[in-house]
């Protein structure tokens, strides 16, 4: 026997996709186990229980674990996995071509890519309110197919969807049909004049089904959750739902369908009922309230339609000798709608949804007396598909209860139609006769005769097909209902009499609200609620289940499919508070016009001491702040490089020890005195700086002169021939400048960054085009100085050859973009990202100044001459600012030939831009790349965007040596630590108020 | 396999329109045109000429025309024009499937085509200040209907401009409960052997008030006196085709025009006023024969 087990990260499935491969794999000759799942607590407790060695991994890795005969059969069962998981590979998820967006993480970014009218929502729990408040705020209403949601998220979401005019069905919601098309799972009933609000989805399934029986069809079927009607939630979503069926003039009366509601909001609803003039029936289950066969009997009554023998397939069976009613369903209402028919006669029933607590099953769930289960419940469907999809728990229960003499009538269900399981009937049948034969062969005098009775919800046209499977079911020996409660009235003929001896109770009768007569209760056109949901043809954005996409796709439906994958560990209740913010989208509107309105003027060249107030022994380095304890190999070079320079120091050992006294040094970021400085960015008070005015937001930023490339301060040289070139950069290079600068006036630096873009240019790593134009620019200036010829010369052929010459300015007229974003209370934007070598570092526009920090990556790159990977440092530098405010390693698809400094391919370049349009809050207006039909950049990183997608801002750097004084050792690609993200994420929610 | 993926095999969506063709017997279809996002197919069968004779085919991006079949995805992922330029085109509609070329479309649901509302009792219509020369000659149908054969097929292309204009004005008619709609309709049916199949069902479906949304929506929004909405909805009906946007919208006014009484009636015809760019025609409830 062989055992593999291999953890995968970053590819997240969704349950009922697993559960599929791991059938197929389960099928494989020679597997004797297998189970793929994602890496949750609870699944790598099953892998150990397996009897499997369970690895460390995430709960957003997947965890592959096989056992076969031998090696070759996990062999085959391998290469079974990945052909497998290639075939899931929907369209939301294959490779896209050259220059073809990927597919958006988001819903709400697959709404924005399909133009959806409504979407469907089946992540886990959760995950699920994140993604109902995209749909919200898209003004979409949305289907929430997702359990496990909180009550209180309920509330919020609906609230929401109140003030947004869309409906939200759901949580919890299984079954929903707007013009025509089913969502989740609904049967292909016919059109008609019925329109169904439905706080239970089996319950709306058996009603719609009967009544299609009948001959009659339904307008639309709008589902609200299980809780809807609850005091809690106080029939929020009813409301609307019953107010846009009262407006569409394909629906002449409504069937509110429901589990035992709440009393007071019953009451409530139904005068609202009244009011919107639409004949309302009411199929509210409860102790003395008619069942769902009898609600539909009254609207056939009402509507003077003839009321059919319900369809029914009987086996001549001999009822049970002894034992109890055992009740295992796959839908609630159904179970809930057996109970309140058996209770009248047979009183207490045990069930894991009850009829009153005191009946509830223990947590093993073991069968006593009468008793039912409901395997669709949430607590049952943590972590697994619901058993409309997938059958195994029940299946083994029917074997398990067939054993057991105490079993004397099986009473199931079987739920046809969209979203169910394709082929349900043979699989229940071979339980059914399995069990019976069990009964049969059962040592207890000579066997016993068990009885199994199931109700069938379904029709003809349901891709199963419901005389196909009720015949299966019969030639297995149950008696076949397409009524539930007739079903649980005839299994209780089926036990002993003794059990069964009670009265018939008397059926009582379904209500109606009497119909208001207003003439004009249809709405005008220009107030159509729900913004047209019922009048608009269905086209549909899904995050989740796969299978409900392709069940959409198989019904003619446009879909758009997020690539959903779980946020980063830990966020969710982080990430409901911040996406439930309702400050958020105008501070983040706020936010990316300030980003892009800013200003960005070159309009002096000065020395550190004069422009920033630097005091001797004070220096600015980039990113966070840091220690010099802490410091990298590359920050303590160019420290050193800055005292030499200084004359703090004479050589370099003396330098380092003063910096480790720390005696009259004072270590102090650039951000914090509005510069920026790339790479180790360390500024001493003699070196020059450039100046730039944001006029817009009377903003002012600075930053140092570039010393071009190889052995230089920034890359944490500190030789000779550095501090010299240093000094002749204060001499001769910085006076120059002023000089061209105030010769000709002020620069527009924003101009030349659209202009670079255009030139092949990302203003991060690749700054050719501008660095040539800014020369052209300043050249007259330059050349007309009054300086001696030789030094002009010198000046000149310095900064022509540096093709960086231009990022010192790129960088602060990012920086004053970002300031004027900067401090909006309740804007998620990031308005600093910057890394010293040892920490990266960002600032958010709502936390204020506060730095939220991980430990630095090491970019991953091409490297100079025999330098390699072990030779380069952590990332380092604060030109981030420049992906910070929408260019450098977002604008990557406007330099493709970057490729060739930093790594990757061009479709790399290509898809690296458009993908951070999904972690950014708009385009920018000025900055545009020409290959993307002129797309502005992607602007404005949007942290709870990072966190939930788990998509990193892609950075584009310098790679520094590690060891101090090696200087440049490479270029390459980086991401922030998550970390950074999600605590300042973290502090936007502490900081959030209230719903 | 878990996903079946057919290049050739769709299911499709059948408007009300056409759901008694599609599910009846097996009939002969040939590819009357065929462009990225729809394909046209003359059914061959001894119907009525009311019925629908011609079927678009819709992928998600095309207008959906109030007959089609629409489709779940989008030109990009059909490719079927090179195909079939090159083929004679034969098909078959009928027993739930519509076969041409390589393609099989199953019908798997139905779908609702746009509808004009009928203006609400006492609205005052509203129309548009737009010159147009098929204006006044819609008008003239709409006050003597038996002229109305002058205008079926009249124009260039798929759908001649009086076509257009006559669907504007038969929808307009509907819309604001006009009595003359029964006889322009009747005349309209009598000649449609004068026009192109596709137009001819277009018009057969402008008959009952059908049509793409944004020409049943801007002819609602005009009966019911909703000039806001109808100054928004414009620029979308206008953009309809080539021409057919601006020759539908002449013919709503021209039935506007037509309908109008008084002294209204008579200011209406021909004249353009720039400065008063919005009149409002009064019609009696007496008028709104259902």
């Amino acid at each position: 026997v062989t055992n593999h087990v291999e953890v995968r990260g970053g590819a997240y499935h969704d349950s009922v996709s697993l559960m599929q491969v791991s059938r197929a794999l389960a099928e494989v000759p020679g597997v004797q186990a297998a189970q793929v799942a994602m890496a949750t607590e609870l699944n790598m407790e099953v892998l150990a229980g397996m009897g499997f060695d369970v690895p460390g991994a995430s709960p957003n890795d997947l965890v592959i674990a096989i056992r076969g005969a031998d090696e070759a059969a996990v062999g085959a069962g391998l290469a079974a996995l990945e052909s497998t998981l290639a075939a899931l590979k929907s369209p939301a998820t294959s490779a896209p071509g050259l220059g073809e967006p990927p597919s958006p993480h988001t819903l709400g970014g697959a709404i924005g890519r399909g133009g959806a009218n409504l979407a469907l929502v089946s992540v886990p729990g959760p995950h699920a309110t994140v993604e109902a408040l995209d749909a919200i705020s898209a003004g979409v209403s949305v289907m929430l197919f997702s359990d496990n949601v909180p009550v209180e998220q309920e509330v919020l979401l609906k609230e929401a969807a109140r003030a947004a005019d869309v409906l939200v069905m759901g949580p919890d919601c299984g079954t929903a049909v707007v013009n025509g098309v089913a969502l989740g799972f609904a049967n292909a009933v016919r059109r008609g004049s019925v329109g169904l609000v439905a706080a239970s989805g089996t319950g709306a399934q058996q009603v719609m089904c009967l009544l299609d029986a009948a001959g009659v069809g339904v307008s639309h079927c709008l589902g609200l959750g299980g809780r809807d009607l609850s005091a809690a939630v106080g029939g929020r979503s009813a409301r609307q739902a019953l107010a846009a069926l009262a407006a569409d003039p394909g629906t002449d009366l409504a069937v509110v369908v429901s589990k035992p509601p709440d009393p007071a909001v019953l009451a409530d609803l139904q005068r609202y009922a009244v009011r919107l003039g639409l004949p309302v029936h009411w199929a509210t289950l409860g102790a003395g309230r008619p069942d769902l066969t009898a609600a539909v009997e009254a609207v056939l009554e009402a509507q003077d339609h003839p009321v059919p023998e319900w369809p029914a397939w009987l086996v001549d069976q001999a009822p049970a000798e002894d034992g109890y009613l055992r009740g295992l369903f796959c839908g609630g209402t159904l179970a809930d709608e057996a109970m309140l028919v058996a209770a009248a006669r047979l009183g207490r029933l045990h069930s894991n949804i009850p009829l009153e607590p005191g009946l509830a099953l223990g947590p093993d769930l073991r069968s006593t007396g009468h008793t039912v289960i409901d395997f669709g419940d949430d607590a049952m469907t943590r972590g697994r598909a619901h058993p409309m999809i997938d059958p195994t728990l029940r299946l083994e229960r029917i074997a398990e209860e067939a054993s057991h003499p105490e079993c004397g009538v099986l009473l199931l269900d079987l739920v046809l139609g969209h979203g169910a399981h394709p082929q349900p009937a043979g699989e229940l049948a071979e339980a059914i006769a399995g069990a019976r034969s069990t009964a049969r062969s059962s040592s207890s005098r000579g066997g016993r005769p068990l009885p199994v009775v199931v109700s069938i919800i379904g029709v003809e046209d349901d891709p199963q097909g419901l005389a196909g499977c009720a015949e299966t079911l019969h030639a297995a020996g149950a008696s076949v209902f397409l009524s539930n409660a007739q079903a649980a009235r005839h299994a209780l003929g089926l036990l002993p009499e003794r059990e069964a001896d009670m009265a018939e109770p008397r059926e009582a009768r379904a209500s109606r609200t009497p119909a208001g007569s207003t003439p004009g209760r249809r709405k005008a056109p220009d107030g159509i609620p729900l913004r047209g949901l019922l009048s608009a043809e269905p086209v549909v954005a899904t995050a989740g289940v796969t299978l409900l996409a392709d069940a959409l796709r198989a019904q003619a439906v446009q879909v758009t499919e997020a690539d959903w994958r779980p946020p980063m560990p830990g966020t969710e209740r982080d990430l409901v508070a911040v996406a439930a913010d309702r400050r958020r989208a105008d501070a983040n509107a706020l936010a990316f016009e300030r980003l892009t309105s800013a200003g960005a003027d070159l309009v002096d060249v000065r020395p550190a001491a004069e422009a920033l107030g630097l005091e001797r022994g004070t220096f600015l380095h980039a990113g966070p702040p840091l220690e010099w304890s802490r410091a990298s190999g590359p920050m303590r070079g160019a420290l050193v490089g800055a005292m030499l320079l200084e004359g703090l120091a004479d050589d370099p050992p003396e330098a380092e020890a003063a910096l480790a006294a720390g005696d009259g040094i004072t270590l102090e970021p650039c951000h914090h005195r509005d510069a920026v400085g790339p790479m180790a960015g360390v500024v001493s008070p003699s070196m020059w700086v450039y100046e730039l005015r944001d006029e817009v937001h009377d903003g002012t930023a600075w930053c140092s002169l570039n010393e071009g490339l190889g052995k230089v301060l920034r890359y944490g040289a500190y030789g000779p021939e550095v501090i010299d070139r240093l000094h002749w950069m204060n001499r001769v290079l910085g006076p120059l400048l002023r000089q061209a600068v105030r010769a000709r006036g002020a620069v527009d630096v924003k101009a030349v960054i659209a202009q670079m873009l255009q030139m092949g240019d990302e203003g991060h790593n690749r700054n050719r085009a501008g660095s040539l134009i800014l020369l052209r620019e300043l050249l007259p200036g330059l050349v007309t100085a009054d300086a001696p010829a030789g030094d002009i010369a010198e000046a000149i052929r310095f900064c022509g050859a540096n093709e960086h010459f231009f990022l010192n300015l790129g960088m602060p007229a990012c920086k004053l973009a970002t300031m004027a974003a900067h401090g909006i209370p309740g804007s998620t934007v990031v308005t600093t990202m910057a890394r010293n070598g040892t920490d990266f570092g960002i600032r958010v526009s709502g936390t204020g100044d506060t730095w939220f920090t991980g430990p630095a990556n090491t970019p991953e790159g091409l490297f100079l001459g025999s330098y390699g990977p072990q030779d380069a440092n952590p990332d380092i530098g604060d030109s981030a600012i420049t992906e910070t405010a929408g260019i450098g390693g977002f604008a990557m698809a406007a330099a493709p030939a970057i490729v060739r400094f930093v790594g990757g391919d061009v479709p790399f370049a290509l898809r690296a831009t458009q993908r951070m349009y999904e972690i950014t809050v708009g385009e920018h207006p000025a900055y545009q790349v020409p290959v993307l039909e002129f797309r502005g950049t992607p602007t404005g990183v949007d942290v709870a965007a990072v966190v939930r997608t788990g998509v990193l801002p892609q950075i584009n750097t310098g790679m520094a040596g590690r060891v101090a004084g090696t200087g440049q050792v490479g270029a390459g690609l980086v991401t922030p630590p998550q970390e950074c993200f999600t605590k300042a994420l973290a502090a936007l929610a502490a900081a959030a108020p209230g719903p | 396999v878990l996903r079946a993926t057919d290049p050739t095999r769709w299911p499709g969506a059948v408007s009300t329109l056409a759901a008694a063709l599609v599910a009846g017997p097996e009939r002969q279809a040939r590819v009357l045109g065929a462009f990225p996002s729809v394909v046209y197919l003359a059914v061959d069968a001894p119907i009525p000429r009311t019925s629908v004779a011609v079927l678009p085919i819709l992928a998600a991006d095309a207008l959906a025309l109030p007959t089609g079949i629409r489709l779940g995805v989008g030109s990009a992922d059909l490719g079927w024009v090179a195909e079939l330029e090159d083929q004679a085109g034969e098909g078959v509609v009928g027993q739930g499937q519509i076969r041409f070329g390589r393609w099989r479309i199953d019908a798997v649901r139905t779908w609702l085509p746009a509808q004009v509302a009928r203006a609400p009792v006492g609205s005052r219509a509203v129309s548009l200040d737009r010159t147009d020369e098929l204006r006044p000659h819609t008008a003239e149908v709409v006050r003597h209907a038996r002229l109305a054969r002058r205008l079926v097929g009249r124009g260039r292309g798929l759908t001649p401009s009086g076509d257009d204009a006559l669907c504007g004005a038969m929808l307009v008619l509907r819309a604001v409960g006009s009595p003359a709609l029964g006889p322009v309709r009747e005349h309209v049916v009598a000649s449609l052997q004068g026009t192109t199949s596709l137009s001819a069902s277009f018009l057969a479906a402008a008959g009952g008030g059908y049509a793409v949304p944004a020409a049943a929506r801007l002819a609602s929004a005009l009966a019911a006196g909703d000039a806001p909405a109808a100054q928004a909805l414009l620029a979308e009906a206008l953009a309809i085709g080539h021409t057919s946007g601006s020759d539908l919208v002449a013919g709503m006014l021209g039935a506007l025009d037509a309908t109008a009484t008084g002294a209204a009636a008579t200011a209406a015809v021909g004249v353009n006023t720039p400065q008063d760019s919005r009149r409002v025609y009064p019609h009696s409830a007496g008028s709104l024969a259902r």
